[in-house]
C-alpha cells in the first residue's frame, strides 16, 4: 500500500505507540494528512510522504526535527516518525490542530475583518513563533501562506508543516516559496537563514497589516503581459523584481512601484502610524538591500513595535477603529475623514498609550523589561455612564491616584476608577493621565 | 475584550487570474466503460482540491474554461468560471465522433493570443484528457505550432491525461513539450480521478511563481505515473 487507510494502526518508532488512523484530511504536495487517535484517545494528526525520490532526504529531515522539542507552542511540530509493516515508506505525527484554526491568507481575503486587536495579537504571535525558532538557530526555509493558520477571533497562531525547519548550516534542496523569500536567496547568494528568514516574516506582516505584497506595485505590473515580443520568461521577471531589483511599493525615495490603483493596500497603509510604516520602510529599503541582522528588521524590534500598535488604538466616534498618530496630531479618520475628538493618554514610561477598551497595562509599560505578560491594569467601558471608562487594577499593589481637582485616593488591587486626568503612581513609577 | 464592535475596513487582497482550460475528448470510444462518464466525476471530484488550493495560497484567483472536441471543437464553458462557483454540465459523448484534438488546441491558442487573453493574469493551466489520437493530425500541427508561437502558450503549464491504452502517448507529449512532465495516463476508469488529482496538485504547485517544475513533477506526477508504461514504446525487454 502507498498510503495508510482509514482503520490502519501505524507505530511510532521510539515510543512504540500506535496510532490508529480515524480519516483522511487533506492530501499536499508532499503526502497525504490524516486524523489518528493513540490509546488515549487523544488526535494526532498523522502526515504520509508520497513515495518519490526525494524520500530519503525527507526522512533524516523529519527524524532530526524530532530530536528538538516544539520551541514555540504554534508549532505543529513533527513528535516521531511513524512506520506500518505493509505501506511504503513513513510518515510521521504533530500535534492536531483543531478546526478553529484556518488559513491566515482566507481571513485576510474575506470581506469581514478581525478587529485590530487580533490582527495585532496574530502579529506578535507569529514573531514570537520565529523567534523562539531562531533562538534554537533554526531557520525556515520553505515557508507558505498555507503552512500559517490562525484563530480569527481569538489570534491563536498555528504553524504546520515544518518539514522544511533546519539548522542555518544545513543545505538542502528545496528552495521556498518565491514570492517570500528573500532577494539573496532569490539571486542564489545564500542559502537559508535567520537573516533571510527576517525577510519572510517582514512579509508575512506586512499581508496581514497591509493586505498585499511589500514589492508588487505598478512597476512589477506593468511586467506582467502576454503581448508578443514584450514577454520574458517568468524566472527573468521573478529574479529582476524579487531578486536583482526589488523595490518596495512605499519607497520613500522612488514612487515608481507605488500600489496599483485598486489595490487594498493603498487603504490599509494610510490607516496605520507613520512610526509602524517606518518599520516596514526599513524592512523593505535597507533591509531588502543589504541581509545582515543590524539591516533587517529583528524580533525585538517588531516586539515592541507591535506592542506600540496595540497601546494607539481606539474608536473614531464614527464608530471606526482607529490609530492614534502622535507624529501627525490632527489625523483623519479613514472611516469618516473626521479628526477624531481626543482620547485619555497615559504617559507611560515606555511611550504614550491611549485609553481604550481592551487596553492592558504591562509591567513593560512601566518598567520597560519587555515582559508583556504580566498585566497590571485593564481597561473597560465603563458599566453605566456611555462614553466614559474605567481602568481595572488588576495588580496586587495599590494605585495612588490624584485626579486634577480632587484629593489623592487609592485605587486597590481588584478595584475599579473611573478614567480622568489625573497624576498615578504605580509604587514608585508616577504616570499622568491627561486627556488634551 | 470590549471593543469588538468597532469598524473594520473591509479585507481582501489583490491577487492574479489564473486561467484553466480543460479540453476534453468526447470522441465515441468515450462510450467504452463508461470512460465519459468517469470523466465528469473526475472533473467534479477534482474541483474541491483546487479550491482548497485557491483558498490557501495569495497569489491566484482559479478560473475555469472549457472545450469539448469530437467531430468537431466546441465550448462547453466559454466564460471563464470562477471555480467556487463552478457548475459542471455533465459531458456526453458523440456517437462515432471523431477526435479533433487540433481543432481544440487551435481553439485554446485563440483564447490565449494578446488580443484576447487577460493581461495581468498568471500562466495559463492547459489540461488535455483523451482516450485517443488526433484524426485532425493537420489541424494538430498547425495547432502546435500557433500554440507554441504565443507568449502565453509557452508559458502554459501543459498537462496531459490518457485513458486507457488507446491513447496514443507521443502526441500528448508533444502538447506537453517539456522532457521533465510525463503523461498522466489512467489505465482503467477507475484511475482517471486518481490521475486529475495528481495533475491538479501539480499544477497548484507550478502555478506558484518561480516553482521549479521539475521537482513538482518529480514529487507529484512521477509517483502517479505506471511505470511500465513510457512514451509510445510497448517493446517488452
Ligand atoms: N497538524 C495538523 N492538524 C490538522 N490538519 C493538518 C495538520 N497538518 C496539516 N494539516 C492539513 O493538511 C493540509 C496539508 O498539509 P501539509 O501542508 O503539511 O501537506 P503538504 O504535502 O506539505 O502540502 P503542501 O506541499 O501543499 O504544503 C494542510 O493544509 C492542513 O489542512
Ligand atoms: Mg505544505
Ligand atoms: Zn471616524
Amino acid at each position: 500500500m502507498l498510503y495508510p487507510s482509514v482503520g490502519d494502526e501505524v507505530k511510532m518508532k521510539r515510543t512504540n505507540t500506535v496510532i490508529k488512523i480515524e480519516s483522511r484530511v487533506a492530501e499536499g504536495g508532499q503526502g497525504v494528512v490524516f486524523r489518528g487517535v493513540d490509546s488515549g484517545g487523544h488526535d494526532l494528526a498523522v502526515k504520509w510522504y508520497r513515495k518519490n525520490k526525494y524520500l530519503e532526504r525527507q526522512y533524516n529531515q523529519i527524524e532530526n526535527l524530532t530530536n528538538y522539542s516544539r520551541p514555540h507552542p504554534s508549532f505543529a511540530w513533527p513528535i516521531d516518525i511513524v512506520n506500518h509493516p505493509t505501506i511504503v515508506g513513513f510518515g510521521y505525527t504533530m500535534e492536531w490542530v483543531e478546526a478553529r484554526f484556518v488559513s491566515l491568507v482566507e481571513v485576510l481575503k474575506k470581506k469581514v475583518q478581525p478587529n485590530f486587536r487580533t490582527l495585532i495579537t496574530i502579529g506578535i504571535e507569529l514573531n514570537e513563533a520565529f523567534s523562539a525558532l531562531h533562538s534554537r538557530g533554526l531557520c525556515y526555509r520553505d515557508i507558505n501562506f498555507g503552512n500559517l493558520l490562525v484563530d480569527p477571533y481569538r489570534g491563536d497562531v498555528s504553524i504546520v508543516d515544518n518539514d522544511n525547519i533546519g539548522s542555518e548550516s544545513s543545505r538542502q534542496g528545496i528552495k521556498g516559496t518565491l514570492r517570500f523569500m528573500a532577494p539573496e536567496l532569490i539571486l542564489g547568494n545564500s542559502s537559508p537563514s535567520i537573516v533571510t528568514d527576517l525577510y519572510s516574516l517582514a512579509v508575512f506582516l506586512f499581508y496581514l497589516f497591509m493586505h498585499g505584497h511589500p514589492l508588487e506595485g505598478q512597476k512589477v505590473n506593468a511586467s506582467y503581459t502576454w503581448d508578443k515580443g514584450q514577454e520574458q520568461s517568468e524566472t527573468v521577471k521573478v529574479t529582476h523584481f524579487f531578486g536583482r531589483e526589488p523595490l518596495f511599493v512605499y519607497d520613500p525615495s522612488d514612487a515608481s512601484n507605488r500600489p496599483e490603483y485598486d489595490s487594498p493596500v493603498l487603504r490599509w497603509w494610510d490607516i496605520y502610524p507613520e512610526f509602524f510604516k517606518g518599520v516596514f520602510v526599513k524592512a523593505f529599503t535597507t533591509g531588502l538591500k543589504e541581509p545582515s541582522l543590524m539591516k533587517r528588521v529583528t524580533e525585538t524590534q517588531w516586539r515592541g513595535a507591535l506592542h506600540q500598535l496595540n497601546d494607539q488604538l481606539f474608536s473614531c466616534g464614527c464608530g471606526a477603529a482607529v490609530f492614534k498618530d502622535f507624529d501627525i496630531p490632527d489625523k483623519r479618520c479613514w472611516n469618516c475623514s473626521m479628526t477624531p475628538s481626543s482620547v485619555p493618554i497615559l504617559e507611560a514610561p515606555s511611550g504614550a498609550c491611549v485609553l481604550s477598551p481592551g487596553f492592558k497595562l504591562t509591567r513593560h509599560h512601566l518598567f520597560k523589561d519587555f515582559d508583556y505578560k504580566d498585566s497590571i491594569g485593564s481597561v473597560e467601558p465603563h458599566p453605566n455612564i456611555p462614553g466614559e471608562l474605567i481602568f481595572r487594577n488588576t495588580s496586587n499593589i495599590s494605585w495612588i491616584i490624584e485626579p486634577v481637582g480632587e484629593g489623592v485616593k487609592e485605587v486597590k488591587p481588584g478595584q475599579r476608577m473611573q478614567v480622568r486626568p489625573m497624576k498615578m503612581h504605580f509604587d514608585k513609577i508616577g504616570t499622568t493621565i491627561s486627556n488634551p | 475584550m470590549n471593543d469588538l464592535n468597532s469598524l473594520m475596513p473591509g479585507g481582501g487582497i489583490s491577487r492574479r487570474s489564473l486561467h484553466f482550460f480543460i479540453l476534453a475528448d468526447c470522441s465515441g470510444s468515450m462510450k467504452v466503460d463508461g470512460r465519459i462518464q468517469s470523466l465528469n466525476y473526475a472533473i467534479a471530484s477534482i474541483a474541491p482540491t483546487l479550491i482548497n488550493w485557491e483558498r490557501e495560497q495569495e497569489q491566484a484567483q482559479i478560473f475555469v474554461r472549457a472545450i469539448a472536441f469530437a467531430d468537431q471543437a466546441w465550448w462547453h464553458i466559454e466564460s471563464p468560471q470562477p471555480i467556487d462557483l463552478l457548475n459542471w454540465v455533465p459531458l456526453t459523448h458523440v456517437e462515432k465522433g471523431l477526435t479533433s484534438m487540433g481543432a481544440a488546441i487551435r481553439m485554446v491558442a485563440d483564447a490565449i493570443s494578446p488580443e484576447k487573453f487577460e493581461p495581468r493574469s498568471l500562466r495559463p493551466v492547459i489540461l488535455l484528457i483523451t482516450d485517443g489520437k488526433p484524426t485532425d493530425v493537420e489541424e494538430f500541427e498547425i495547432g502546435l505550432r500557433e500554440l507554441f508561437s504565443l507568449p502565453a502558450g509557452k508559458a502554459a503549464i501543459r498537462l496531459a491525461v490518457a485513458i486507457g491504452q488507446g491513447a496514443n502517448v507521443s502526441y500528448l507529449s508533444r502538447f506537453i513539450n517539456d522532457p521533465d512532465i510525463p503523461v498522466l495516463v489512467a489505465e482503467n476508469v477507475d484511475q482517471i480521478a486518481v490521475k486529475l488529482t495528481a495533475a491538479t496538485l501539480a499544477i497548484s504547485k507550478m502555478s506558484s511563481i518561480g516553482s521549479d517544475r521539475k521537482q513538482v513533477s518529480e514529487q507529484i506526477i512521477l509517483p502517479a505515473v505506471n511505470s511500465f508504461i513510457q512514451a509510445d514504446d510497448d517493446t517488452i525487454v
